[in-house]
């Protein structure tokens, strides 16, 4: 583990995938005597988070991929960053300031011209030195709330809500496999909180019995350049998984791959059962048929032999014979009716790891 | 344009400003570049994205007209309308053209 220790100057790190805001808070921050680093994605953060830490973050909330609500939840929620205190930077700060109060950061500053959001900074910096506050401090001083962002985040909230409440896992990962969403459903799957799994190779973080199968999959559908699902059927502790991978192609370019994963163990035990429906549909059907055609040549041996046994009466060796096949007629006849009588499809071992269907059990008709 | 007294007001110095004005360039360029094609072809929602960026970029550096006119074709495309756009993206070039000779004096 190589952590880095702030040296003098305080740590701070600076995310935005907007390099001019970045350079804006970069001048703020260093003239103020902080050890800046900057990083212009959420998964460069995420990446440099794992082995370092500082002591104040400034975040962008909107970033492709990776946004900083993701990485502020990363933040707030792991135990190794307990003492960062973390700045959301956020142009929607008046609008989603509910949203992002429920993210737990230190303050929100509203993203605006230069001065403004430099007095405003300089304003949320200053109450570091006094008694920190319970709850997000707000400091958008000069900034006026927009219509429109309110709208964007209404449709931004609208799709994570939709996102979180379905049943399916769903995992967003990028062209390298590294694990960059999880709804709910997929938190709940895995058993780990939100920030375990952001960052994460999928292959490793999802299971690593599969990780080579996994990966296969992922190589091949990155690798092609347009638009194509493939599946995958996972056996994870005695359940059956289904994985549906789909690669990502926006305005021509390969940014990804989402996975769904379903638990498909109670779909298959129906089609299992399904199956055996069907296959004793088949056995009583054919049981039925064979019964009803054997059944009038046995009545006719059964009449004939009724017969005989009526006119050998005086030959004993006759008689005997006649009434074998008599006798025998008969249980052949009580046979085709437990045939007849088939409601369910039991079996029972018939050597050499054959089964066979086991009458008695099977036969609403009993072999009297 | 004077960006020796536009960064003043933003409290900058004027090196800093000009660095500030070039990376608003890098942006700029491609935003402009997304927008002229995206309302050739059509498609509202691209230019949306285009005129969006180019907003909040000018407004964090005081480049007061072209925010001006980002705003005005933000607010149509938003609401998928591309009447009169074109000739408002020209206008636009023309000012984005402007800050464009200003920060090469300014580096000469």
């Amino acid at each position: 583990m190589n952590e880095k220790k702030p040296s003098g100057a305080r740590s701070v790190l600076v995310v935005d995938n907007d390099k001019l805001a970045v350079k804006m808070l970069n001048t703020i921050l260093s003239e103020q005597g902080f050890e800046v680093t900057c990083v212009y994605s959420g998964l460069e953060a995420l990446r440099l988070l794992t082995d370092t830490t500082f002591d104040l973050v400034f975040l962008d909330l909107v970033m492709p991929r990776i946004g900083g609500d993701r990485i502020c939840r990363y933040i707030t929620q792991s135990p190794r960053h307990a003492h960062t205190k973390v700045f959301i930077v956020s142009a929607a700060a008046l609008e989603g300031r509910k949203k992002i109060a429920k993210l737990k950061p230190f303050a929100c500053i509203a993203k605006a011209p230069y001065d403004i959001m430099r007095k405003n900074i300089l304003e949320a910096l200053e109450t570091l030195n006094g008694e920190l506050p319970d709850s997000m401090t707000m400091f958008a001083k000069g900034v006026q709330p927009h219509s429109v962002v309110q709208e964007l985040l209404f449709s931004q909230r609208h799709f994570e809500t939709i996102l979180s409440s379905m049943a399916e896992a769903v995992f967003e990962l990028d062209t390298n496999g590294i694990i960059t969403y999880v709804n709910e459903a997929a938190r709940q799957l895995l058993g780990k909180q939100e920030w375990e799994l952001i960052g994460e190779k999928f292959n490793a973080g999802f299971c690593q019995n599969n990780a080579a199968q996994i990966s296969d999959t992922l190589e091949d559908i990155i690798q092609t350049e347009e638009t194509r699902s493939n599946e995958l059927c996972l056996h994870i502790q005695e359940r059956e998984f289904s994985l549906a991978f789909r690669n990502v192609v926006r305005d021509g370019e390969m940014i990804g791959t989402t996975v769904v994963v379903n638990d498909v163990t109670e779909k298959k035990l129906l089609e299992q059962e399904r199956c055996l429906r069907e296959r004793l549909a088949g056995v009583i059907e054919m049981a039925s048929s064979a019964a009803h055609e054997l059944n009038q040549p046995l009545t006719v041996i059964s009449g004939h032999a009724q017969l005989l046994l009526q006119q050998c009466a005086d030959d004993e060796a006759l008689e005997r014979r006649a009434r074998i096949i008599y006798e025998q007629v008969e249980r052949l006849a009580r046979l085709t009716k437990q045939f007849s009588g088939i409601a369910s499809y039991k079996t029972k071992d018939f050597g050499d790891n054959l089964k066979i269907i086991d009458l008695e059990r099977s036969s609403k008709t009993k072999n009297e | 344009m004077n960006l020796t007294q536009l960064g003043e007001s933003l409290g900058l110095d004027k090196n800093e400003y000009i660095e500030m004005i070039d990376l608003f360039f890098e942006s700029g360029d491609a935003d402009l570049k997304k927008l002229n094609a995206a309302v050739a072809a059509g498609d509202a929602a691209r230019a949306y994205e285009a005129s969006h960026s180019l907003k909040g970029s000018s407004g964090s550096l005081g480049l007061t007209l072209i925010y001006e006119l980002a705003v005005r074709i933000d607010d149509r495309v938003r609401v998928g309308n591309l009447d009169g756009v074109a000739a408002m993206i020209k206008d636009l070039s023309k000012e984005y053209e402007k800050l464009v000779v200003a920060a090469n004096d300014f580096n000469k």
